[in-house]
C-alpha cells in the first residue's frame, strides 16, 4: 500500500476540496449546481440510489443517541478525487485515469463501456450508470450547458471537480500571461463551492499554501472519509464534532477512533 | 497439406499473441464505444458566445441578486451576486432552478378563461382586458367589492395595483401572509415602534433564533446563510423540530413552537439581575414584575419540558454575548402565532439591541410615488385573513391574486371563504393550484422576461433598493402595464404612464441612476427610524401572553410542517431539479413520512415504516411513521410542499399537503389568527 501511496504525489497541483460540516445546513443548493451545470437531466421520479443520476450527494448523518444528546449534521459527497483512485485500476478500457496535473480523477464518456467495474471499486459509491438515456422535457433542453456533453445510457460518469471551469481558468491564466499551474484562488471554483450559501466549500490547490485549503486541510479537525482504506482522496471535512469523525471512517460502535 | 492438432494450436496462439499486438480490436471497441453513444435522440451541447447579466430573483422565496450566464441568446444557469448585500455570492435551490423553471410544462403562455362547464380555454390578452373591464366597472359600484392579494411585497408594482383599486372604490389591498405582517402587528400595533424591522445579522455575534429556519426558507435566508458562513457568529436554536438552522447551531433544544416565549422570558428571568440601562423603558416594571412571578425558570422548564440548566444555559450564553440578537418566526411564514415574535421584540428592546450593530433595525417605509396607492404600511395593516374570516366573501364581487397560491398555502376554512368570492383572477407564472380555483388566469412573465424593482425584502438589516431587468424576449406583456393599460380603459388616471417610468422615477428618488440599478447595482441605506416611543409592557400585552395555546387530549398529537426550500415554494410547485434531492428517507413513495419522536411512537403503539392516517377537524392525510429524535414530544412533523395539483410529472403522485389538515386558530386579545400547527389524531391503516 505504501508504494501506491507514492503513486500521485509527483504533481505539483493537487485540487482537494474541504468541506465544513459545521457549516453546511444541507440545503442542497451545491447539488442542483451540479446538475444544472453538468448537464444532469431533471428526474421526474424522487431520488432512487441505484438509479438517479448523481455527482454529488448530501448524506443526513445522526449520531444515533437520544434525547439531548442526540445531533445530526449533513454531509455532502462529491467524487473523492483520491490520490489512489481504485476506479481507474480496474477499467479494463482506461476510460478513467489520474494523470493530468491537478490530480483530478478523469471520466471520458466515449470511452466507457458501462462494464461498471469502476462503480464497484469505488468504495465511497461515487460513480453513477446511466441506466436511461437522460431526458429534458419540451423546451428545457434549452438549458444544457455547453460545458460538459451529455451521457447517454449505458456510461458511467461522476464529479470531476468541473474540469470544464479548470480547463477555462488555465486559458485566462495562458492569456494574461500567467502559469497556468499557479491559479489564483478563486480563478477556478466548482459550482458546487461557488453556490454555497454558507461557504461551507472551500475550493483550492492542497499543495499552495497560498490557497484556503492548504490551512484548511492540515486542520487538527480535518479528516478524510474512510481514511484507512488508503486512498487518500482530495476532499477533505472539517467538524469539532467528535462522531461525526467517528462516522466518517465508518467505525464500529466498540471501536476506537483513530487519532 | 496437413492441419494437425499442432496446427490448430499454434495458429491459436499466433492469433492471440497477433490479436494483442495489433491495434484494429482495440481501436474497433474504441470506435464502438464511440459510435455507440452518438444517437440522434441525444441533446447536443449549445453553441454561442458565453456572457452573463445581472437580475433579481423573487420567485416566492427569499429575494435576492443574482447573475444569470447565457449562451447565446439564451440562458442557462444562475449564481450568485458578490456584490448584491441579500447574495454576497450566494443561490439557493430556487434560483439554481429559476431557469429550468422557464421552461416548466406547467408555465402559464396564454390568459385562459374557465367556462361555464369548469374547462380552461386559452383567449387573447384583448378578451382578457375586455373580462376585467366589464367585471371591475360593475364591482366598483359597491365601496370594498374588489380584493386584491399580492404575494410580492417588494414590488412598485403593488403601487400600480393599489392605485387602480383605490380609484375603484376599494382599499381591499392585502399581502399574502408572511412573519413581515406579524413582525409590523408585534412592532408597530402593539410595542408602538417606527419603521420595519429588519436583522443586522452580518454584524452579531450571538443569533438567539426561535422556531424559525432562517437558513433555509425564512425571510433573506440566503443572505442570512451567507452572514453566517463569512461571519464569526455563534447560533443557538429553539424551536419544535430540528430545521437546517439547528444543524450548524452551536446548540440546539427541542420544544413546542406554543412555547417559545415561555422559554424565552424565563431566560430573562435568569438574567433578570445582570440587566443594565433598562430603567428608561417605558413598561419595565411591570414586565419584570410578571417575568418574575409568571416565568420561574423551575416552574416553565416543567412545563414545556425541558431541563432548568437548558433555560440557565442558554441565558448564560445570552449574557456572555457581545452583539446578541434574537430572531423568532413561524414555523411556516406567516402561519405562527404573533407573541413568539412579540416576546423576541421585548426582549431585544430589554437587552438594548434596536438600531444597535448587530441588533434589530427600524428601517424606514419605502417611498411612495402615486399617490393613489396604499402605501407599505398601510397594506401591512390589512390582514388577509383577519379579514376574510370576518366578512361575509359572498359579497366581494371580483379578486386578484397576484403571484400567490393562497389555495395551496392557506388552511381549508380561508380558501372554502376564498372560493366564495364571485369572479376570481389569478396572475400566475405556473398553474398552480390557485389558477384552477379561478375563473380568469393571467401568465406573469418569469423574471428574465420583465422589468421589475425589489425594495428591501423582509428581514435586510439596511433598506435597499435593486432593479431586475428584462433579459429575454418577452411576447406578453409586463403585468403593471397591463394594470396601466387596463386603468387607461376604464378611464382612470393612475398618474404613471408605464412601470418603467415608475422604477426610474423610484431611481430618482433613491437618488440612484436607473442605468446602473438595471445593470445590477443595489441601493443601500443605513438610515433608521428611532423608536422612541416603544412601550414593552402593558395590560393588554400581558393578555396576549395570558392566553393559553394549543391544548392537546391525551390521543392527540400537534402537527408541525417541515419546510425544505430544495422543494420549492408554494409559487414554484416542486422544482425541476427537486426530485434529483428528495431523498428516500424524506417521500418514501405517493405517501410522505410522519416524523414522530420514539417516545410518542410508544406512547401512541406505532411502528417505524407503519402506514398511519392523521385527521383533524380540517381533514386527513396518510403518511408512513419515521421515528425521529429531532422533533418534539406529542407532535407528527410532516413535509411541506408536496401534494401538489399542479399538472406535470415533476408535481404528480408526490404526497399530500399537509396544509390542509392545519387548522385556524385565533389569538384573542390580538384577534389575529395562526394556523403553523394543529391537533391531530393518529390512526394505524
Amino acid at each position: 500500500m505504501s508504494e501506491l501511496m507514492q503513486i500521485h504525489e509527483h504533481f505539483k497541483v493537487r485540487w482537494g476540496m474541504v468541506i465544513d460540516i459545521d457549516k453546511c445546513t444541507g440545503c442542497g443548493a451545491c447539488v442542483m449546481a451540479c446538475n444544472t451545470e453538468n448537464n444532469i437531466a431533471p428526474s421526474t421520479d424522487r431520488f432512487n440510489r441505484l438509479r438517479t443520476v448523481h455527482w454529488l450527494i448530501i448524506y443526513k448523518l445522526t449520531n444515533g443517541k437520544t434525547g439531548k444528546e442526540y445531533d445530526e449534521a449533513y454531509l455532502p459527497r462529491p467524487c473523492m478525487q483520491c490520490e489512489n483512485p481504485l476506479c481507474a485500476s480496474v477499467c479494463p478500457v482506461v476510460a478513467t485515469t489520474k494523470d493530468e496535473e491537478g490530480g483530478i480523477v478523469s471520466q471520458i464518456y466515449p470511452r466507457c463501456i458501462g462494464c461498471r467495474y469502476c462503480m464497484a471499486a469505488c468504495p465511497y459509491h461515487a460513480r453513477v450508470f446511466n441506466w436511461y438515456d437522460p431526458v429534458w422535457p419540451k423546451d428545457m433542453e434549452k438549458i444544457i450547458t455547453p460545458f460538459t456533453s451529455v451521457r447517454p445510457r449505458g456510461v458511467v460518469e461522476k464529479c470531476n471537480f468541473c474540469h470544464h471551469r479548470f480547463q477555462k481558468a488555465k486559458e485566462e491564466a495562458r492569456a494574461k500571461g500567467q502559469n497556468p499551474l499557479e491559479l489564483e484562488e478563486d480563478a477556478y471554483q466548482p459550482a458546487c463551492a461557488e453556490a454555497c450559501p454558507t461557504g461551507a466549500i472551500t475550493f483550492g490547490n492542497l499543495n499552495n499554501p497560498k490557497h484556503k485549503v492548504y490551512k484548511l486541510s492540515r486542520s487538527k479537525y480535518a479528516f478524510r472519509l474512510l481514511e484507512k482504506l488508503g486512498t487518500n482522496p482530495q476532499v477533505y471535512y472539517i467538524s469539532k464534532r467528535e462522531w461525526i469523525k467517528k462516522v466518517a471512517d465508518n467505525y464500529l460502535e466498540h471501536q476506537n477512533q483513530k487519532g | 497439406m496437413t492441419f494437425d492438432r499442432r496446427d490448430f494450436l499454434k495458429f491459436a496462439a499466433g492469433g492471440a499473441i497477433g490479436t494483442l499486438f495489433t491495434p484494429l480490436p482495440w481501436k474497433l471497441l474504441d470506435d464502438i464505444s464511440i459510435w455507440s453513444q452518438n444517437w440522434s435522440w441525444i441533446p447536443r451541447v449549445p453553441k454561442g458566445n458565453f456572457h452573463t447579466k445581472n437580475t433579481v430573483i423573487k420567485l416566492g422565496g427569499s429575494a435576492y441578486g443574482a447573475k444569470v450566464n447565457f449562451v447565446g441568446k439564451n440562458p442557462i444557469t444562475v449564481a450568485g451576486n458578490k456584490e448584491h448585500p441579500l447574495s454576497y455570492g450566494g443561490v439557493d435551490p430556487v434560483g439554481i432552478n429559476a431557469i429550468a423553471l422557464m421552461y416548466s410544462p406547467s408555465r402559464v403562455t396564454t390568459p385562459l378563461k374557465k367556462d361555464t362547464k369548469g374547462n380552461l380555454t386559452k383567449i387573447s390578452w384583448d378578451d382578457a382586458l375586455n373580462i376585467l373591464i366589464e367585471k371591475l366597472e360593475g364591482a366598483s359600484k359597491k365601496h370594498n367589492n374588489i380584493l386584491f392579494v399580492s404575494g410580492d411585497d417588494t414590488s412598485s408594482a403593488n403601487e400600480i395595483f393599489s392605485a387602480l383599486l383605490t380609484k375603484l372604490n376599494s382599499t381591499l389591498y392585502f399581502y399574502a401572509p408572511s412573519d413581515r405582517h406579524k413582525y409590523f402587528v408585534a412592532w408597530n400595533k402593539i410595542l408602538n415602534g417606527w419603521g420595519e424591522i429588519g436583522f443586522d445579522i452580518e454584524n452579531s455575534d450571538y443569533l438567539l433564533v426561535l422556531g424559525c429556519d432562517i437558513f433555509d426558507n425564512w425571510s433573506t435566508y440566503v443572505r442570512n446563510q451567507m452572514a453566517f458562513g463569512n461571519n464569526n457568529i455563534e447560533v443557538d436554536y429553539v424551536g419544535p423540530i430540528l430545521n437546517h438552522t439547528s444543524v450548524v447551531a452551536k446548540h440546539a433544544l427541542i420544544i413546542s413552537e406554543k412555547d417559545l416565549y415561555k422559554f424565552l422570558f424565563a431566560v430573562v428571568n435568569v438574567i433578570i439581575n445582570h440587566l443594565d440601562n433598562v430603567s428608561s423603558i417605558t413598561g419595565i416594571e411591570d414586565f419584570l414584575g410578571s417575568v418574575t412571578f409568571n416565568y420561574n425558570p423551575q416552574k416553565i422548564a416543567k412545563e414545556i419540558g425541558c431541563d432548568v440548566s437548558d433555560i440557565k444555559n442558554f441565558a448564560k450564553r445570552l449574557l456572555m454575548a457581545k452583539r446578541p440578537l434574537i430572531i423568532a418566526g413561524s414555523t411556516i411564514d406567516g402561519g405562527g402565532p404573533t407573541k413568539n415574535i412579540l416576546a423576541a421584540l421585548i426582549v431585544n428592546t430589554l437587552l438594548d439591541r434596536i438600531n444597535k450593530k448587530g441588533g434589530i433595525t427600524c428601517i424606514p417605509n419605502p417611498p411612495k410615488i402615486l399617490n393613489n396607492a396604499l402605501s407599505h404600511q398601510e397594506i401591512l395593516n390589512n390582514d388577509l385573513i383577519k379579514f376574510i374570516m370576518k366578512q361575509n366573501t359572498k359579497n366581494i364581487d371580483v379578486a386578484f391574486f397576484y403571484e400567490t397560491n393562497p389555495f395551496f398555502e392557506l388552511p381549508i376554512i380561508a380558501r372554502k371563504k376564498l372560493q366564495e368570492i364571485g369572479f376570481k383572477v389569478c396572475i400566475s407564472p405556473i398553474m398552480t393550484e390557485s389558477c384552477y380555483e379561478c375563473d380568469l388566469i393571467i401568465p406573469s412573465p418569469y423574471f428574465l422576461e420583465r422589468l421589475d424593482d425589489c425594495f428591501t425584502p423582509f428581514g435586510s438589516g439596511a433598506a435597499n433598493y435593486s432593479v431586475a431587468n428584462l433579459l429575454i424576449e418577452n411576447k406578453n406583456p409586463s403585468i403593471p402595464d397591463f394594470f396601466i393599460n387596463l386603468a387607461n380603459k376604464l378611464k382612470i388616471d393612475l398618474g404613471i404612464d408605464s412601470f418603467e417610468n415608475l422604477i426610474k422615477t423610484k431611481s430618482e428618488y433613491f437618488g440612484e441612476k436607473y442605468d446602473s440599478l438595471i445593470q445590477g447595482k443595489c441601493w443601500i441605506d443605513y438610515t433608521f427610524e428611532t423608536p422612541y416611543s416603544v412601550k414593552i409592557w402593558n395590560r393588554k400585552i400581558e393578555n396576549i401572553f395570558n392566553e393559553n395555546g394549543l391544548k392537546l387530549q391525551s390521543d392527540e398529537v400537534e402537527v408541525t410542517c417541515i419546510i425544505k426550500r430544495k422543494v420549492g415554494t408554494s409559487l414554484t410547485g416542486i422544482l425541476p431539479f427537486s426530485n434529483n434531492v428528495i431523498y428516500e428517507d424524506e417521500l418514501p413513495d405517493k405517501y410522505m413520512y410522519a416524523h414522530i419522536h420514539p417516545a410518542t411512537l410508544e406512547k401512541f403503539h406505532l411502528k417505524e415504516n407503519e402506514k398511519i392516517l392523521i385527521s383533524t377537524n380540517s381533514g386527513q392525510i396518510k403518511a408512513y411513521v419515521k421515528e425521529d429524535n429531532g422533533i418534539v414530544r406529542d407532535s407528527i412533523g410532516i413535509l411541506y410542499g408536496m401534494g401538489r395539483k399542479i399538472k406535470d410529472k415533476f408535481n404528480e403522485g408526490k404526497g399530500e399537503n399537509v396544509v390542509d389538515i392545519l387548522e385556524l386558530n385565533r389569538e384573542d386579545t390580538l384577534n389575529n389568527f395562526y394556523w403553523s400547527n394543529a391537533r391531530a389524531k393518529l390512526q394505524k391503516i
